[in-house]
């Protein structure tokens, strides 16, 4: 066999992607990647989802590590294969013997001097993920003789003023899965390569190529307080796998009050290569737990409620009413149609994602005021090229990128920021980093909330495959 | 839950890709899950004397499309026509249960290759 058994089992949702194989899980396995940051906490989710897809050979940089040994068990419990090494100089490391180099960092001047540090010839593939409050930027960089080119087009971005800890947090999350997407692609040599550099703005969702908008210095000034509002309110994620990790990962991070968490399935090997929450030490035992037992680590002042169930039609109202918003985590249609009727029979807001493959959409819905889901997606009988079996390929960092998404768009909901993915829907193609962000409108012949709606009542919608997991 | 046989096929599949120059191509799609698989055939003499293949599923799926091709490859297109879905299933040891119906079509992908081959024959 070309991996042994049990990473075939682990990696199962990469192998069956024709792009990976086993052959491309094979080299993700053996590459060697190099991240430098400057403190090691502002990385941690491009470290989970690093380890997560699979490459096993990681070296830091980080000038402040601290709380670096807890992170680094929590990696190998995710990948017991991980060699990891915490280096404090450049002058340790042997850059070349990395395929990747991964520049993650929050500020211009320690990026320039990381930049500056790496030795004059690099046969590795350089990318630089970098934010600044809620804004974000990544470029590839083949030649390290650009160096100051590679930082100027960056400059306006970090000059944006005024940001509460909350969004910055949100952009770091979303450089780090972005860098790591970039960085599985450039090993496998899959995808396309952009010489632009792509920008992001987490607070409108926007992601586009070229140089920085300064129509995206909002001025955005969140106060020292809005952190605390956070703590006055509550999420309910229903599935806690794909779409459920990050979201409830980046919200706990983020100080919010309490976590709602619903799943029935246990933990198994082959989610590992993307659910950040769980571990191999935690296989077997009940999602939910070992999504609170992850998440307690994280931040010990949140509520984590937990159901070890189904969401059907006839808890789902129960479920749903105690939370001031809803984010879907779910894998399978069926369960997001029943999702989107009970959020819009109890008026409830709710922040769409679905992932397959390279490919990933998420939308907020408010009922009555935009689209229900319904509107955008309306049921059919064929399921044309969506899979309903749980076992389709999609890449590990993927869904970390649209649940990092979901959970700007509950934060921005309680901080009562008007830019948000209502009336919208982002498409992300990751293969090709593509994004488009398009307007969708409420359908008036939709059967949930048109004019002369048709459901007036929840039910359970059938299942076609006979095993179902959350994405 | 797959066994051995399965697991090597779906992580390293066999002849997979297509055929630029196929003298058969033949399509089978599972409405109700998305499973979707294309055969490629080039045929010598009535000898299946290439076989590719090109899927979008799971892994049973790929392995199904995997073995099919080990199966066809070098055989005449009259015994081709005679491997059936359960021929696979069987040579890979056996397909989970709820994979069987959904997942284990390549055969008949194959099959109309096959008949997709002898069309264009008989109009050329």
């Amino acid at each position: 066999m070309i991996i042994s058994k049990d990473k075939i089992q682990r990696y199962m949702r990469h192998i069956i992607m024709q792009e990976i194989g086993g052959p491309g899980q094979k080299k993700l396995i053996e590459s060697a990647v190099l991240v430098c940051g400057q403190r090691s906490c502002d990385s941690t989710a491009l470290l989970y989802y690093l380890v997560a897809s699979g490459i096993s050979n990681v070296d830091c940089c980080f000038s402040d590590s601290t709380e670096f040994d807890l992170l680094a068990s929590n990696l190998k419990d995710l990948n017991p294969d991980l060699n990891i090494h915490l280096y404090t100089s450049y002058s340790q490391i042997s850059v070349n013997n990395h395929d990747v180099v991964l520049m993650h960092y929050a500020s211009l001047e320690a990026l320039s001097a990381g930049l500056c540090s790496l030795p004059s010839s690099v046969s590795a593939q350089i990318i630089i993920a970098a934010s600044s409050n809620y804004c974000g930027a990544i470029k590839g960089m083949d030649c390290i003789a650009s160096t100051e080119a590679a930082v100027e087009d960056l400059k306006p971005m970090f000059e944006l003023t005024a940001s509460g800890e909350v969004f910055s947090y949100i952009a770091k999350c979303i450089t780090g899965v972005l860098s790591v997407i970039e960085a599985i692609k450039a090993i496998l040599g899959i995808g396309e390569k952009h010489s632009d550099t792509l920008f992001f703005n987490a607070v409108t969702a926007e992601f586009y190529y070229g140089s920085f908008k300064a129509s995206d210095a909002l001025h955005l000034v969140l106060k020292n307080s809005d952190k605390k509002s956070l703590k006055e309110h509550s999420v309910f994620i229903v599935g806690s796998g794909g779409l459920g990790s990050p979201n409830a990962f980046a919200l706990a991070n983020s100080g919010i009050g309490r976590i709602g968490l619903i799943d029935y399935d246990v933990v198994e090997a082959s989610n590992l290569n993307r659910q950040i929450l769980h571990s191999v030490s935690r296989i077997g035992i009940p999602k939910v737990e070992s999504a609170k037992h992850f998440l307690t680590g994280l931040n010990k002042d949140i509520r984590i409620d937990i159901y070890n169930d189904r969401f059907t039609a006839d808890n789902a109202i129960e479920l749903i009413k105690e939370y001031d918003i809803i984010v879907d985590g779910l894998d399978n249609l069926p369960t997001r149609y029943l999702l989107n009727d009970a959020c819009y029979f109890m008026k409830k807001p709710f922040v769409e994602a679905g992932v397959l493959g390279f490919i990933g959409l998420t939308t907020k819905i408010i009922p009555d005021k935009g689209p229900c889901y319904r509107c955008t997606f309306p049921e059919t009988d064929s399921k044309g090229p969506v899979p309903s079996c749980s076992e389709t390929g999609v890449l590990g960092p993927l869904p970390g990128l649209m649940g990092f998404l979901q959970a700007a768009e509950v934060i921005k909901h309680f901080l009562g920021l008007q830019e948000s993915l209502e009336n919208k829907l982002l498409l992300v193609d990751s293969a090709e980093l593509e994004f488009n962000l398009v307007d969708i409108e409420k359908d008036p012949t939709c059967v949930l909330c048109g004019t002369n709606p048709k459901i007036d009542k929840l039910k359970d919608y059938e299942f076609f495959c006979s095993k179902k997991e959350s994405s | 839950m797959y066994n051995d046989t399965v697991l090597d096929h779906l992580s390293n599949p066999r002849n997979i890709g297509t055929l630029v120059n196929a003298d058969g191509e033949g399509h089978i799609g599972n409405p109700v899950d998305g499973d979707k698989i294309t055969v490629y055939v080039k045929v010598s003499v009535d000898i299946i004397e290439d076989i590719k293949y090109k899927v979008f599923g799971c892994g049973a799926a790929i392995a199904a499309g995997s073995m099919l091709t080990e199966l066809a490859m070098g055989k005449s297109i009259a015994e081709a026509m005679n491997i059936t879905n359960e021929d696979v299933a069987n040579a890979l040891g056996g397909l989970p249960e709820s994979k069987l119906l959904c997942s284990n079509i390549a055969a008949t992908a194959l099959h109309n290759a096959i008949q997709d081959y002898k069309n264009k024959k008989q109009s050329s």
